[in-house]
């Protein structure tokens, strides 16, 4: 019996600007320095997600040095919400400055961890295909990551910092090195865990980057603090 | 990182600070008690400025809605009822009642304490008669002052008991992980305020229920899950980085920086670079280059005690009522800090000072003398601080921002006599020295390294720009010293420096009249050689029309090395 092992796959993302926002410093923004895992799974599911599987990343490489960036911007201080009829944005703005990544360029690294159909939520558990296996999703994405095709545009932290992306093959292209750069980062947001759907909570890891790389630990390890 | 880096601070310092729960605060009013607790008397703790005698007492709470005693002391609503609006007389009745039942409360916990039982006999027995006297009703007038009490033959007021520290705050909040430590502990729902320019309750992290920030129907401190301990660490670091005259908070135009190197010694209250960083920023007083560069290259000579692998950690922030926001975060270690610095400074220096030495300029004075002053104030632009400042750090170009702002005050300042060193005339010393440093850095970063701009005259300069600098001030020499008049600088040097080919032709044909009236044969042959070597350089195809912005600034810094050429002359001639 073949032992299953999760397919890994490797994206290069970058963009102009990136703003992934610290929670403490969440209404004047302040960037965190490098992309947590849980923008980088966003964009891999902006491509291609179904709930036959989840994405795990397990490595980040940062190619551009990083850079800081302030802006002030318009923004809308209340929420809107279905029981008011209206919210009326002229009256709610405030005037917010953020601290921003500029000219960001990552390489991340995910497995797509397939979920047996029975422990997936009850909510997902209607159709049952009888030829679903693991290899129909793996080439599913990668048809998808090489030309380009994706749900929704993939962005980095904030949805008006759009990504560009494309899909690298470790095996044979010829890789950027990463920066020269190492540093102990502190803890930053790992993830959201959505096992509680009514109360998520928040993850924590302890960031390790080693001249521009970083192993994201699996989200299951003593190594994330929930 | 930032809260990272202030806990760090904290940590390393941690002598310097007062046992967890406690606060330094103002008391006005201080109630001397017998041990039967009658009244000795009332005493009046402030001073002439109107506030309070300072003490380290159990910390404030933070009261956003609702009522919450502090503990042991409080303004005059919570301690004694007082209340100046008749329509607030029920609200301070249950607040005393509150104030009461927590002292109460911390007497179980330490029944012996004399304090606290004086305090209690004080309340039970003699408060109804207290708040029947004239004494009272004068405290009545003003129920925001601060009380708190003090036992007959104490030193110290029953407040400032470290034992009781660690009782000031027992709200109930939730565990969780804390994300600054990874640790499971105790949250804190609100934060400690960090107000810094008497912004009052502006604090580092405020979330503002139902105002959009709640994530996940989480409210305020839980959506950023830290730690009761690390809320006090880091508030406390920052409060004390940003204490009135501490020489680690700056501000430079309207922007406020906090900075520190940290420090391995905990005895050192203050790392030496800071201070320097400091005068660097602000200090106008004038001091030698030479000794500012020692003092840079002091952790390769070792002069100064810093450790060149400390890492020194920069803030820029700006404050509203509510809460603060980062507008620069910098941490890099002291000695490439040193080395941009020295760049800096090495990009500025130019010649033009009296005895030789060179002068030098704060990065303040450097943002004063291209702004605007009205009277007393200075306008400088809003974010023009914090680019220079970030530029200077980082080693890249000046803003441009700056080399516009220079080349407007020349020439609108240029019409102006004597304003008594309030504000710069003309091309002056700093002004050329930092359209020089701009040019210099600029062609530096964009690898044209071979244009490069010199501390002095420089004859083999071909730069069209510094060639019309040069001839316009030979000329305006010319009839300064042949007329003694400055109107050929006053009204062409706008026009000279942007369009010359319209203008040299005419101030080329004045100043050959100047020369024919003087009769200083030295003199008039020394200009006309002078003249003659510069057009002598100028390409067949005459004056350009046009000079691009570069050139401009470029034209700024000729005029200004000729013409101190020309005192470095005389003063060799009067020798």
């Amino acid at each position: 019996m073949n032992e299953y092992i999760d397919k890994e796959f490797c994206l290069e993302v970058w963009g102009e600007n990136a703003c992934f926002t610290r929670p403490e410093m969440k209404v004047e923004r302040v960037s965190y320095d490098v992309i947590t895992p849980s923008a980088a799974r966003a964009i891999f599911e902006a491509i291609f997600w179904k709930p036959a599987f989840r994405w795990q990343i397990t490595k980040i490489e940062v190619l551009h040095p990083i850079k800081w960036m302030t802006i002030k911007r318009n923004e809308v201080g209340a929420l809107a919400s279905t029981k008011v009829s209206h919210l009326f944005i002229e009256n709610e703005r405030q005037q917010r400055t953020s601290l921003i990544l500029r000219d960001v360029r990552y390489r991340l690294h995910a497995k797509l961890v397939f979920i047996p159909f029975d422990k997936r939520p009850k909510k997902f558990q209607k159709d049952r295909s009888k030829d679903e296996n693991p290899a129909k999703y793996n080439a599913m994405f990668e048809r998808r990551a090489s030309k380009g095709q994706c749900f929704n545009q993939p962005y980095l932290g904030n949805r008006e910092f759009t990504a560009s992306f494309r899909l690298v093959d470790t095996g044979t292209e010829e890789l950027q090195k990463p920066i020269e750069y190492s540093s102990d980062f502190g803890f930053m947001l790992y993830d959201m865990d959505f096992e509680n759907e009514k109360k998520p909570k928040s993850m924590f890891y302890r960031v390790q980057m080693n001249d521009g790389v970083i192993d994201v630990p699996d989200k299951d390890s003593e190594e994330v603090k929930k | 990182m930032i809260i990272e880096a202030l806990v760090q601070y904290y940590k390393d310092h941690e002598s310097l600070f007062p046992p967890e729960g406690g606060e330094e605060q103002n008391i006005d009013f201080v109630i001397i008690l017998r041990k039967n607790g009658s009244i000795v008397s009332v005493e009046d703790r402030r001073n002439p400025d109107g506030e309070g005698q300072l003490f380290i007492i159990p910390k404030k709470v933070d009261r956003t809605s609702g009522k919450l005693p502090t503990l042991l002391w409080d303004d005059l609503e919570y301690t004694l009822g007082a209340y100046s609006k008749a329509s607030a007389r029920k609200g301070a009745q249950v607040k005393c009642q509150l104030f009461k039942e927590r002292v109460r409360k911390l007497s179980t916990i330490f029944p012996d304490h004399t304090g606290l039982k004086a305090i209690n006999l004080f309340y039970e027995a003699y408060y109804n008669s207290f708040i029947e006297t004239e004494e009272y009703n004068q405290l009545s007038e003003s129920p925001r002052a601060t009380l708190t009490f003090q036992l007959q033959g104490d030193q110290t007021l029953v407040a400032e008991d470290e034992r009781f520290f660690a009782y000031a705050d027992d709200e109930k909040t939730y565990e969780g992980i804390c994300m600054i430590t990874g640790e499971n502990d105790f949250l804190t729902r609100v934060f400690t305020p960090t107000p810094v320019g008497g912004q009052g309750k502006s604090k580092f992290v405020n979330f503002q229920v139902k105002s959009g920030y709640d994530s996940y129907n989480r409210e305020q401190g839980y959506n950023a899950p830290i730690s009761k301990k690390i809320d006090c660490y880091f508030s406390r670091a920052f409060n004390r980085l940003n204490k009135k005259g501490s020489p680690n908070s700056l501000l430079i135009g309207e922007r406020r920086y906090v900075f520190w190197a940290t420090s391995k010694d905990s005895n050192i209250e203050l790392s030496e670079f800071d201070l320097l960083f400091n005068k660097l920023m602000k200090e106008p007083i004038p001091q030698k280059v030479q000794e500012v560069e020692n003092a840079l290259l002091a952790p390769k000579t070792g002069i100064i005690h810093t450790d060149g692998e400390q890492t020194f950690y920069i803030m820029g922030f700006s404050q509203t009522k509510v809460r603060l926001s980062v507008n620069y975060w910098r941490q890099e270690t002291v000695a490439s800090l040193c080395q941009q610095i020295l760049q800096h400074i090495d990009d500025l220096k130019i010649v033009g000072d009296k005895r030789g030495e060179h002068k030098f300029d704060s990065v303040s004075q450097l943002l004063k003398s291209v702004s605007r002053v009205e009277g007393k104030d200075v306008k400088i632009q809003s974010n023009l601080s914090e680019r220079l400042l970030s530029s200077v750090l980082e080693g890249v170009p000046y803003p441009v921002g700056l080399a516009q702002s220079c080349l407007r005050r020349i020439l609108a300042t240029l019409h102006k006599k004597d304003t008594k060193g309030k504000e710069e005339i003309g091309v002056t010393r700093r002004r050329a020295a930092i359209l020089k440093a701009y040019i210099n850095r600029k062609n530096r970063f964009n690898n044209h390294t071979n244009n490069q701009l010199s501390m002095a005259l420089d004859i083999n300069n071909q730069n069209l720009g510094y060639l019309c600098g040069r001839l316009f001030a030979v000329v305006d020499r010319i009839q300064e010293k042949t007329m003694e008049s400055t109107s050929i600088r006053e009204r062409y040097m706008n026009s000279a420096s942007a369009t010359p080919a319209m203008v040299f032709s005419r101030i080329m044909n004045l100043s050959n009249y100047h020369l024919a009236k003087s009769d200083k044969i030295g003199f008039v042959i020394m200009m006309e050689k002078l003249k003659g070597e510069i057009m002598s350089k100028i390409p067949s195809s005459g004056f350009p029309s046009r000079l691009s912005f570069d050139d401009q600034a470029t034209f700024m810094v000729g005029y200004y090395h000729q013409r101190q050429s020309f005192f470095e002359k005389t003063t060799e001639e009067s020798k």
